[in-house]
């Protein structure tokens, strides 16, 4: 007799989503990165225009314009890059490297498009000289180019690439902004706006050579990459809520109550911005080093651990694994947080110090800044940390409410925050980070002890399409692509 | 009395001699009024009959498989499962005599969503602490799809809403006998198994050449259907078979033998005693009355007759039925243009009363079989057979003990094409006159133990016994 028991090679033939599961994303180690380049380079401007012996008015608007642009420009990029990131993995992974380039310039026209059209007409409105304009609106497009070339050589873990350059531009342009300054004395801001321009033009063009080096072919539609948005829907928005979480409280007190405008809509808040920049520079050395020991001990782990579902991996062998792996993370996350403390104790009690001892402009009220902001960029570091080894484990939905919230509660802190006394202005953002923190913690306790479940019991029994708007339209211009080629 | 008929995988959806049993099946007893719960691959088949059903069909629920895998996660949160029901569903997962009353209780009554069950943390948890008890060395996650995918079917078809009859017949085990338990514990009603075939051994044997499942789980899957044969025989109050070592099968396997009972096919033997002996033309027609499947192995067929060409060229080969595997059916038709087999004819489906004049004799060469309507019929029509030894094929050929009538064919060993090769010959050279001396064996045999009035009498009285002791016992 017939029966049918047989058609079920015919209905479980399709195989589960779970092959796919395993491109786990190279996640973002960005957050930091670009924001530590951006400030050497803003202070060895500003060096140069306080060594040309310019007026402290155009030194405010030169340091204004550079971080409103960088600030604008990150923001952007910011939106795409996890996305990106996030493709450029799974194309890897699935060893299609052709698809790369497509992607590259696809993220960076459709960045550059809006991203140019609204920062073009904030400084249709800005009030400052015509050629300031061009200079902020060239360097901005550079600064949205170079971020998203730092989010793929990042995915192919070139450090070593995107440092060499960095230090090759800032030489450039430091040098190139001091012979016009000091030696030809040209007029300080748009000389040194050029030294910009010609510096990140030089981070762009050796980012791009690397990346054509990388990626020497190109097959498929520049938007592909956005079907992931159908995937990964959160992905966009949390690099967006996690770098608008980070510079919202500078906006914030650049317009409230203390902020001072330079000119036209160029604002600034010296004491805060100050101790911003240097309560930044404290996270520096935690966050490189947790990057490094993430690669060198947990993710080898991590990698036996999730090879075991693919590999015929008995339930003894995850257990053990499974072990290895979260103690190992735990430490990692233990140890990163207590050097953090460390820095931070150490940024408390001698920075304050060392810091007034130098001619940087440090007052009693910038240092109580300096030093409530040292606390929120320790906190920050922290959660991000924890934000990292969720995107580790595939909880996008996880890190978009942990960056949703840091966004929020740092909006709303830093409103509150006004009420307060100017010294401890930066409470509201430290408010933002420990909620961040508090968020992403839980979280991940959450997903380390539901793993498998995670891993195993929400995949549907078939795999399914994602049809969304962005797969259909990438598809579209897939096929319209490939019918151009055909003719 | 309304009889629900409990199918999976045939009838009305293919055309076979398991179909057309039913058909007539249904034909035969006009005086009771029949639900179809049929259980299809498809849901694409869904109303796509190959049969105009009776009149005294008077309900059709459709169950699809693939439904199954259309289901959608239940939004909320799945109940917990209480100890009891827990060590249930562990040993359902484990193929271990469960409890179904609980397990119906669950997933029809208490609604207990199936994909939700199979995508709940409550799984993982059961899957893991079977997985450390009894298969610590298994690989755990594709254990885990696995296992998803065997259960999925079996809950989903436990959530469906069972139609209400008086009493419950389901036309096999597996899939079939499981929704016919469901509706006599739901109704609570008398509840029938008849096999045409050893369900539980036929996947057994399509498991071990089955591609798609790894050797690692072959055995577990057998188990799982050991299990729902299991559970079949347990909970029918009457077990029927065709043949009397397919009843020492089911009685091995843990059926009751107070339960069991042979009741033979039938056929319509006056629709076929007097059709003529086909008329001399130089040819020897060969016929195979077969739906076109790779059960039929339709393609040993095809090797065998090639090679009974090189031999006897005169012969022709008709099949007659219809395509039941498309793919396979193309495989058949290149093999043919590969071998260049000359006069094979496919006829597709045609009334074979008036096709068997054309016949000399008649070839059936499946894998499996339980007691074949074709070789019944060929024989009814005076038409020796060469089939394979499979089901009750040998006995129908050759005669049960205390047959007087000699033998009615030859019966080769399947997939021995060249045995195969070997009786289609001797059966072509035979003078016809020797030829018609073994079909007029088959045509008394028929005529003697396998006629249709006979076998609804059986099924009539199995009605009446079975119903009578369940009453006697639900009074007890």
């Amino acid at each position: 007799m017939a029966g049918i028991g047989f058609e079920l090679k015919r209905l479980f033939r399709r195989k589960g989503i779970f092959a796919g599961a395993y491109a786990y994303g190279y996640a973002s180690v960005i957050c930091c990165g670009p924001m530590i380049l951006g400030i050497v380079l803003l202070l060895g401007v500003g060096f140069l225009a306080r060594a040309s012996g310019a007026s402290l008015h155009t030194r405010e608007l030169l340091n204004g314009m550079i971080t409103t642009t960088l600030l604008a420009g990150l923001t952007v990029s910011s939106f795409l890059s996890l996305l990106v990131t996030r493709y450029l993995a799974d194309m890897l992974f699935e060893n299609k490297n052709e698809r790369v380039m497509p992607a590259f310039w696809g993220s960076v026209s459709l960045l550059l498009a809006p991203g140019c059209l609204l920062y073009g007409i904030f400084l249709c409105f800005a009030g400052i000289p015509w050629l300031y304009c061009v200079e902020c609106f060239v360097l901005f497009g550079e600064i949205v180019v170079v971020w998203t070339e730092i989010s793929f050589l990042t995915a192919v873990k070139d450090y070593k690439c995107i440092m060499t350059a960095f230090a090759a531009a800032l030489a450039a342009g430091l040098l190139l902004g001091g012979v016009l300054v000091l030696w030809l004395a040209l007029p300080v801001i748009p000389s040194l706006m050029a030294a910009m321009i010609v510096s990140y033009g030089v981070m762009l063009l050796w980012y791009l050579l690397a990346l054509l080096d990388y990626f020497p072919q190109s097959e498929g539609s520049a938007l592909a990459f956005l079907a992931w948005a159908d995937k990964y829907p959160t992905l966009a928005w949390n690099g967006l809520f996690t770098n608008m979480g980070l510079f919202a409280h500078l906006v914030l007190m650049w317009v409230g109550p203390q902020g001072q405008r330079i000119q036209g809509l160029f604002f600034f808040q010296p004491d805060y911005d100050l101790g911003a920049v240097f309560g930044f520079l404290t996270i520096l050395i935690t966050t490189v080093n947790f990057v490094v020991s993430v690669e060198v001990n947990f993710y080898p782990r991590y990698r036996d651990y999730y090879a075991l579902y693919n590999d015929r991996g008995t339930i003894l062998d995850i257990d053990v694994a499974c072990e290895d792996m979260c103690s190992t993370l735990s430490r990692e996350l233990l140890y990163a947080a207590v050097r953090q403390a460390f820095m931070t104790f150490l940024a408390l009690v001698f920075g304050s110090v060392l810091l007034k001892s130098y001619p940087l402009g440090f007052t009693d009220r910038s240092l109580g800044i300096f030093r409530v902001l040292c606390i929120g960029y320790g906190l920050y570091a922290i959660a991000n940390m924890f934000m990292l080894a969720l995107l580790y484990f595939s909880d996008n939905t996880g890190a978009f409410i942990a960056s949703a919230v840091f966004f929020a509660a740092t909006v709303g802190g830093t409103l509150a925050s006004f009420a307060l006394p100017d010294y401890l202005y930066g409470a509201g953002f430290a408010f933002g980070c420990l909620c961040f923190l508090l968020v992403a913690w839980g979280r991940l306790e959450y997903i380390v002890h539901t793993l498998e479940y995670h891993l195993l019991c929400v995949q549907p029994l078939v795999a399914q399409e994602h049809g969304g708007f962005f797969t259909r339209l990438s598809r579209a211009l897939d096929r319209t692509k490939q019918e151009k080629t055909g003719e | 009395m309304k009889i629900c008929m409990v199918l999976e995988g045939c009838y009305p959806y293919v055309t076979g001699g398991v179909s057309s049993w039913m058909h007539q099946y249904i034909q035969a007893f006009p005086q009771h009024e029949f639900v179809l719960w049929v259980i299809g691959a498809h849901a694409a088949d869904r109303g796509r009959f190959k049969y105009k059903l009776p009149e005294n069909v008077v309900q059709v629920q459709e169950v699809f498989l693939d439904d199954a895998l259309a289901l959608r996660a239940a939004k909320g949160r799945l109940p917990t499962l209480t100890d009891a029901e827990r060590e249930q569903v562990q040993k359902l997962m484990d193929c271990d005599h469960p409890d179904w009353d609980r397990l119906f209780a669950m997933y029809n009554t208490n609604g207990i969503h199936p994909l939700g069950f199979l995508m709940s943390d409550q799984f993982l948890a059961v899957l893991r602490r079977l997985c450390k008890r009894d298969y610590p060395y298994m690989p755990f996650a594709d254990l885990f799809h696995m296992l998803r995918s065997m259960l999925l079917p079996v809950l989903y078809l436990m959530s469906t809403e069972a139609p209400q009859a008086d009493v419950y017949h389901a036309v096999c085990t597996g899939y079939g006998g499981l929704l016919g338990a469901l509706g006599a514990w739901k109704y609570k009603r008398p509840y029938l198994v008849t096999e045409h075939g050893i369900y539980t051994r036929e996947r057994e044997e399509e498991l071990i050449r089955a591609g798609w499942v790894s050797q690692t789980f072959k055995p577990y899957w057998t188990k799982f259907f050991y299990m729902l044969g299991d559970l079949a025989y347990q909970r029918a109050d009457g077990v029927s078979c065709l043949f009397e070592n397919a009843r020492q099968i089911q009685i091995s396997m843990g059926c009751n033998a107070g339960k069991t009972r042979v009741i033979a096919n039938g056929v319509h033997y006056e629709r076929f005693c007097d059709l003529p002996p086909k008329t001399p033309d130089g040819w020897v027609d060969i016929g195979a009355v077969i739906r076109i499947a790779p059960i039929k192995d339709v393609k040993t067929m095809l090797y065998a007759f090639q090679e009974l060409k090189q031999r006897f060229p005169q012969a022709r080969l008709h099949i007659l039925g219809a395509v039941d595997d498309e793919e396979y059916a193309d495989e058949c038709y290149a093999l043919i243009n590969r071998l260049h087999i000359a006069d094979v004819v496919f006829t597709g489906v045609v009334n074979v009363v008036e096709y068997f004049p054309k016949l000399d004799f008649t070839i059936l060469t499946s894998i499996s079989e339980g007691q074949p309507l074709s070789v019944l019929e060929s024989f009814a029509a005076g038409r020796p057979c060469v089939t394979t030894d499979v089901g009750c094929c040998r006995a129908l050929l050759d005669g049960e003990a205390g047959d007087p009538y000699g033998p009615a064919g030859f019966c080769v060993a399947p997939m021995d094409k060249q045995a195969l090769a070997d009786a289609l010959y001797r059966l072509c050279r035979m003078d016809p006159a020797a030829r018609q001396k073994m079909g007029l064996a088959g045509k008394k045999r028929v005529e003697r133990y396998f006629r249709h009035g006979d076998m609804i009498r059986n099924y009539d009285k199995m009605y009446t016994e079975v119903i009578a002791a369940w009453q006697a016992s639900a009074l007890n």
